[in-house]
């Protein structure tokens, strides 16, 4: 289709149900309609393209309205596309060297230190890369600018597997085709309380509480470009949840779901928890010497 | 700019000036609003979005509003396509949807409170793993609100069943500029309930806060099938036969010529073929540019436009392609139920010729298909839309034949018949031409006023916006004053969506006439089952007359209708009953009003109700039954009887009546399937089948504070227990 945007600038918005963004903040702007309606004005010269850049924005990447949509319409792709060539590119990260030889690599990227902890679970060294920038996550969107450091993270950990438990930094493994695999796979650790799945698809065992209905806006670009509009779907998110303690699979959702004042822990804290005895207090922050 | 936000931060924390929500809630879904953005013609914008998330944000709003003369839009999910939601530059949008709480569930009552910014999909899933459902299924429910839904008048898939969405709705708390107010069964007895008015007034009045609606529970069973007939005439005798049999169907859809053809729904092509080599080669060409407007993803710009440009051409090849028609009936609920009723139909459509269970399976899987192909025609150049207009029996072949001629002069079009009751039911409309305001313009007009020469009424569910507002003002006549004195009364600064729902009104008129018969019964419209009565005889009076022509009152009041109307309140019965169906008063100045031209019109809000307190009545429209309408009954016995009601009904059953004294719960059943009916439920609880009531002495339930004092009620309400949980 020549005009990728003329399809749901036309629907009558049957998609927007699904979007875990509308359904927390109750913006029409931020409906799949919308956003790409005001992309096709900005295309015809219409609009501005700093209004444009912001409303592609306004997404957290879940493939809902694509999975949902009768035509199958690829709303993530074309809203990336957009913002590629309406927003500028973030500045990455110094980018750090892998730590250690051993082919299993532990994929820290919010300050917490595990690579020890997962060496002494299995019983086998266990190299460690940390990052503050999930791999460059955002660069995705501009495709030119992430190449080479795409290039050099596949020469960095060619040969080895890396562990991660984050959907930031597993959305660039995949895409730079490096092997990998989930830290809750790995080392799976009992829990039959309430989990919470959100859009990444995970969830650990236990009662599941959400769907993609119910993001923890941890993810996508809401997150980086409206972190203030992310936090309303966490809250949202927060609100549905039972009492107590929720397991989730992924990082980011731990850290989004706990400043929404929910008590979320993610495999890193189950892998960091104390010995039997003590109380789990709901995770720890042994950080090392932030990167 | 700053004064303005920063005067809506204190009364509401969230608020936007930012050009992306702006642009975003300048229009809704009205097809012209969507043209006119295709050819570079945006609409204006509001000065600002608000997101309130309590009741008293929003009454502090509006009081705001008021003082400050500031226009205020309301907005549920902007899925209206009448440009309802679509406001005068410089408004302020008041969007709901942060107001998105699902309240509360009483399950024995049956009955869900909501936030007015709820999607339609959302409450519909939290109910259904619940075991509950609305069943208000509009083809919009996935991009529309509950409070829309209510401020629309909205209409559902199966309204033929569980009615349209007002229907549903047994209380709302509403903030107006100048107070709130309380509605339906939480409305002060010794007030005016204006429930009615707010249902319908499409934001022009104040802002639904919060709802509470009748659930069912979950049916467990669903049967559906479809017939050939061989023309609209026959299918038409056939519905009406079947609603008019109380037998009480779910899905009634009857679809023209075209639109059967369009599905390829009838059989196989060789079924279909026509004799003569010169007709059977038409048969192929057409069904290939019928079948390319079901998929107009295989049909190119310059074909579709080509084809819209000569739509006379178009409509009469689809014409010439035959008459027969489909019509599909389905029935849900529980299963003796559902098999009662649909042998008691399937006696009534001998004349159809039986497509199997197929058809409408398929239509039931696939209901909310259609509106993905509205996008390819923009897509393409042209414009889409869809015009829903009622009639009663006798008008409905007039008004479809008269505005399909109408709109065929502009644009293709085909039609289907829904939304089905005992008086009458909906044509529905979809029209498709070339991307051109004027033909657009021209296409509404000319339709609007083939529907006033017909008679019928100018919107079933789709509301009124900008769209009809004319159209409306003039359908409602002298009756408009009765939401005028009220709107000056709620909305004295008229800040609420101006512009919308009513235009100028019109010069004074005297009014129709007083009715020239006498009495008590001036005129019967059997085709109809409505009789049109003096409002002030007795009703045995009216009864006796009516009972030598061969009818009888369905409601039977102990009270001359002109005092017993107005003391009428909606109440948590499964049926939804309409006392009245049309209405004629007059004022004191000598200026008449009439109401009533189609079942269920969303011309604005239901304002017989209004009409009644402000004028006297002079002749009132009154649904009938064929005398001799079979009657069952069955009594269960119980220590306390009206514990077993709420059982029964979330099985599924729906009686006409129940009613109980010491130990005994009565259950009536009404109209053919009403014999198996009683058979069924007297050997599901262990009840007697029992011989019908006779006229009962007291008029059908009015308000819960009447219920109880002589110990039972009478044919057509459920009553509504007491808060203590027992009756009376």
């Amino acid at each position: 289709m020549a005009d990728p945007y003329a399809g749901c600038t036309f629907c009558p918005q049957l998609c927007r149900h699904t979007c875990p963004v509308v359904r927390a903040t109750g913006r029409e702007a931020a409906t799949p309609a919308r956003i790409m309606a005001l992309l096709r004005e900005v295309a015809a010269g219409r609009a501005p393209a700093a209004e444009g850049a912001r409303a592609a924005a306004l997404c957290t990447a879940c493939g809902a309205c694509r999975d949902h949509c009768r035509f199958h319409v690829d709303v993530p792709a074309i809203l990336a596309e957009a913002r590629g060539r309406l927003l500028p590119p973030p500045t990455p990260a110094p980018r750090r060297a892998v730590e250690g030889d051993a082919p299993l690599v532990a994929l820290e990227c919010d300050g917490r230190a595990w690579s020890g902890a997962l060496a002494e679970r299995l019983g086998r060294p266990v190299a460690r890369l940390a990052t503050a920038d999930h791999l460059g996550e955002a660069l995705l969107d501009h495709p030119t600018l992430s190449a080479p450091g795409l290039a050099a993270w596949r020469t960095a950990l060619a040969g080895r597997v890396v562990v991660c438990a984050c959907g930031r930094c597993q959305a660039v493994l995949a895409a730079v085709g490096i092997v990998h695999t989930w830290l809750d796979a790995l080392a799976p650790t009992a829990w039959d309380g309430t989990s919470f799945a959100c859009q990444t698809g995970r969830a650990l065992p236990g009662r599941v509480v959400g769907g993609v209905a119910l993001s923890c806006g941890g993810h996508g670009p809401l997150a980086r470009v409206h972190p203030e509009l992310a936090r309303d779907l966490a809250r949202e998110a927060a609100a549905q949840l039972p009492a107590g303690p929720v397991a989730v699979a992924d990082a980011c959702c731990r850290a989004a779901l706990r400043d929404a004042g929910a008590m979320a822990l993610d495999p890193i804290d189950r892998l960091l928890q104390p010995p039997r005895g003590e109380a789990l207090s709901g995770g720890t922050n042994a950080h090392r010497d932030s990167p | 700019m700053s004064t303005l936000l920063d005067d809506l931060r204190a009364h509401v924390p969230h608020v936007s000036g930012d050009p992306l929500d702006l642009r975003a809630s300048a229009r809704d879904l009205w097809p012209r609003t969507t043209l006119a953005a295709a050819l570079g013609q945006p609409p204006p914008l509001p000065a600002a979005v608000c997101w309130p998330e309590t009741h008293e944000q929003v009454a502090a709003l509006l009081a705001w509003a008021q003082r400050a003369g500031v226009p205020i839009v309301p907005w549920g999910a902007g899925s209206g396509v009448c440009g309802g939601a679509a406001g005068p530059p410089g408004a302020v949008v008041v969007d709901l949807k942060r107001m998105h709480g699902i309240l509360a569930l009483d399950r024995e009552r049956r009955v869900v409170r909501v936030e007015p910014g709820v999607l339609g999909q959302h409450l519909e899933d939290w109910l259904e793993e619940r075991g509950f459902a609305t069943r208000h299924s509009p083809s919009s429910i996935w991009c529309s609100s509950v409070g829309g839904w209510a401020a629309a008048r909205s209409a559902g898939q199966f309204s033929s069943l569980y009615g349209k969405f007002e229907d549903m709705v047994l209380g709302m708390r509403v903030a107006t500029p100048t107070g709130t107010h309380l509605t339906g069964v939480h409305c002060p007895p010794c007030d005016e309930d204006y429930g009615p008015l707010f249902l319908g007034s499409e934001g022009t009045l104040g802002i639904i806060t919060q709802i509470e609606a009748r659930v069912v529970p979950l049916p467990t069973h669903r049967w559906l099938r479809a017939f050939a007939f061989p023309d609209l005439q026959s299918a038409w005798a056939a519905m009406r036969a079947v609603m008019q049999a109380e037998s009480w169907p779910a899905v009634v859809r009857l679809y023209c010529p075209v639109d059967t053809r369009i599905g390829g729904r009838l059989g196989s092509r060789k079924e279909r073929a026509a004799p003569g080599p010169l007709r059977r080669a038409l048969h192929a060409g057409s069904h290939r540019l019928l079948a390319g407007l079901d998929d107009l993803e295989a049909v190119r710009r310059r074909e579709l436009a080509f084809g819209l440009a000569a739509p006379r051409a178009l409509n009469r090849i689809a014409e010439a392609l035959g008459r027969e028609v489909m019509l599909i009936l389905g029935w849900e609920g529980h299963p003796e139920v559902v098999h009662a009723q649909v042998q008691a139909a399937l006696q009534l459509l001998s004349c159809g010729r039986d497509l199997g269970p197929e058809p409408g399976e398929h239509w039931y899987a696939h209901r909310h298909d259609v509106s993905w192909k509205l996008a390819p025609v923009f897509e393409r150049g042209g414009f889409a839309d869809t015009m829903e207009v009622a009639a009663t029996w006798s008008r409905l072949g007039a008004l479809y034949l008269g505005v399909r001629a109408a709109l065929a002069r502009h644009a293709a079009v085909m039609a289907h018949f829904s939304h089905a009751y005992p008086e009458g039911c909906s044509i529905y409309f979809s029209f498709a031409g070339t991307g051109d305001l004027d033909r657009y313009d021209a296409a509404w007009h000319d339709a609007l006023e083939a529907v006033a020469r017909a008679g019928g009424t100018v919107t079933h569910h789709h509301g009124v916006g900008a769209l009809k507002a004319r159209a409306a003002t003039r359908e409602l006549g002298n009756a408009l004053e009765v939401y005028q004195r009220r709107k000056a009364r709620l909305d004295p600064g008229g800040v609420m969506n101006p512009g919308r729902l009513f235009g100028p009104t019109p010069p004074a008129q005297p009014g129709p006439p007083r009715p020239a018969t006498p009495g008590p019964v001036f005129a019967l419209h059997a085709q109809d089952l409505l009789a049109e009565v003096d409002p002030w005889a007795a009703p045995e009076a009216i009864e006796a007359a009516l009972t030598r022509s061969g009818f009888a009152l369905r409601l039977r009041p102990d009270r001359p209708l002109g005092a017993w109307l107005p003391r009428w309140r909606p109440s948590a019965a499964e049926r939804h009953e309409q006392p009245c169906f049309g209405l004629q008063a007059r004022f004191a100045d000598g200026r008449a009003a009439r109401l009533g031209l189609a079942p269920r019109s969303a011309a604005g809000p239901d304002l017989r109700w209004g009409l009644l307190r402000d004028a006297r009545a002079e002749a009132v429209e009154v649904p009938l039954v064929p005398a001799g309408t079979p009657r069952a009954a069955v009594t269960i016995r119980a220590a306390d009887p009206w514990s077993r009601a709420p059982d029964l009904l979330a099985d599924g059953w729906r009686p006409a009546g129940l009613s109980a004294s010491d130990d005994t719960l009565r259950v009536e059943f009404f109209g053919a399937p009403a014999p198996a009916l009683a058979t069924a439920l007297a050997a599901a609880c262990g009840g007697e089948t029992a011989a019908p009531a006779p006229v009962p002495a007291r008029a059908p339930d009015l308000v819960p504070a009447e219920l109880g004092t002589a110990g039972a009620t009478s044919h057509g309400r459920l009553a509504e227990p007491s808060p203590e949980g027992s009756h009376g």
